[in-house]
């Protein structure tokens, strides 16, 4: 029997972002963790390749573990987080480049420390500064259509428009914005922030997501271990569904057995 | 050998002045790697043994944590 297209495609089905190629589409947050074994554990189970950290001040009086040491091997993407404007940023993501040794960045600037909904006038210029030093930009961003051309055009690796407010857990504010981004948006297309549940990720998968990053969902869940492994099988499935493509809908029943008994 | 003050991580710490590599052994990290940020200018690991610290320089010592 010869494999279908769809069969073929989920063979290779490999994720390509800028330089990098990953296997996995759930990229998760390393903060928030009841503890440091759950975090390590929790991580692990989610299958990521790609996962998220930030930088600050050392302190002696920090008695929390080395962070690298329990994400193990993955690969990182350093945030910008806490920055308020484009200055900051990219003072972030220059010392993320000397302590990690990467080109990667997930920008991030927010509108104040209450309202973490993204700058984005300053995003847009950080995005075009990062971009001028040779950073391989995943840039956190609202969901309106020109400020994601613009950060597409820039020539961001990843346009990652929030779902719902960070941490918030809300799922999706407005589905229909994230529906017309995949219409008319080229670039990788992620959403970070807001996702509560493992369907969720699922459902924007579906509609031709190609990631999802996700954080609090997993650290704040009840059981942080098992919800990894949850969000990992949502994402596949809703991937695996994508690819699949759905049924056509019918505003009438179409009947999938005999509609006359017996003949 | 004279005092001087510096700004370290936001505060004002008296040391013995001389070499960055000198203040990094009593105040970074053992177990992780670290940047140093000096007066706003990052300085790579290789110059730590040359670079000379003065007086008011704006130190800053940087290093991972989890985040989203």
């Amino acid at each position: 029997m010869t494999k279908s297209k769809s069969s073929q495609q989920l063979a290779v089905d490999s994720l390509k972002i800028g330089s990098q190629v990953y296997s996995s589409r759930l990229i998760v947050g390393t903060g928030k963790y009841p503890s440091e074994d759950i975090a390590s554990k929790a991580i692990s189970s989610s299958g990521a390749e790609l996962v998220t950290l930030a930088i600050k001040r050392f302190s002696q009086q920090d008695d929390r573990s080395n962070i690298l040491e329990i994400i193990g091997g993955k690969k990182l993407l350093p945030n910008t987080a806490g920055t308020l404007d484009a200055k900051e940023a990219l003072r972030s993501a220059q010392l993320s480049r000397e302590l990690f040794k990467t080109d990667l960045i997930k920008l991030e600037i927010i509108s104040s420390s209450e309202n973490l909904d993204p700058n984005m006038p300053e995003t847009i210029k950080a995005a075009e500064m990062m971009i001028k030093n040779n950073f391989e930009v995943y840039v956190y961003c609202d969901r309106d259509l020109n400020n994601c051309l613009k950060l597409e055009d820039l020539g961001c690796v990843a346009i990652m428009p929030l779902g719902s407010s960070i941490g918030s857990g809300r799922g999706f504010d407005d589905l229909n914005d994230l529906i017309l981004l995949r219409k008319k948006i080229g670039q990788i297309l992620i959403v970070d922030a807001g996702i509560g549940v493992p369907s969720e990720a699922s459902r924007i998968m579906e509609l031709g997501y190609d990631a999802v990053l996700v954080n609090s969902a997993i650290a704040y869940a009840n059981e942080p271990i098992l919800m990894a492994s949850a969000f990992k099988n949502g994402v596949k499935s809703g991937r695996k569904s994508f690819l699949a493509g759905r049924m056509s809908r019918s505003n009438k029943s179409i009947a999938s057995s005999p509609t006359k008994f017996l003949k | 050998m004279s005092k001087i003050k510096i700004l370290l991580n936001g505060t004002i710490e008296q040391i013995e002045s001389g070499s960055l590599e000198k203040i990094l052994n009593t105040f970074a990290p053992k177990d992780r790697p670290f940047a140093v940020e000096i007066n706003g200018e990052i300085v790579p690991s290789a110059k730590f043994s040359d670079y000379s610290i003065q007086e008011n320089d704006k130190i800053e010592i940087i290093s991972a944590v989890g985040g989203g």
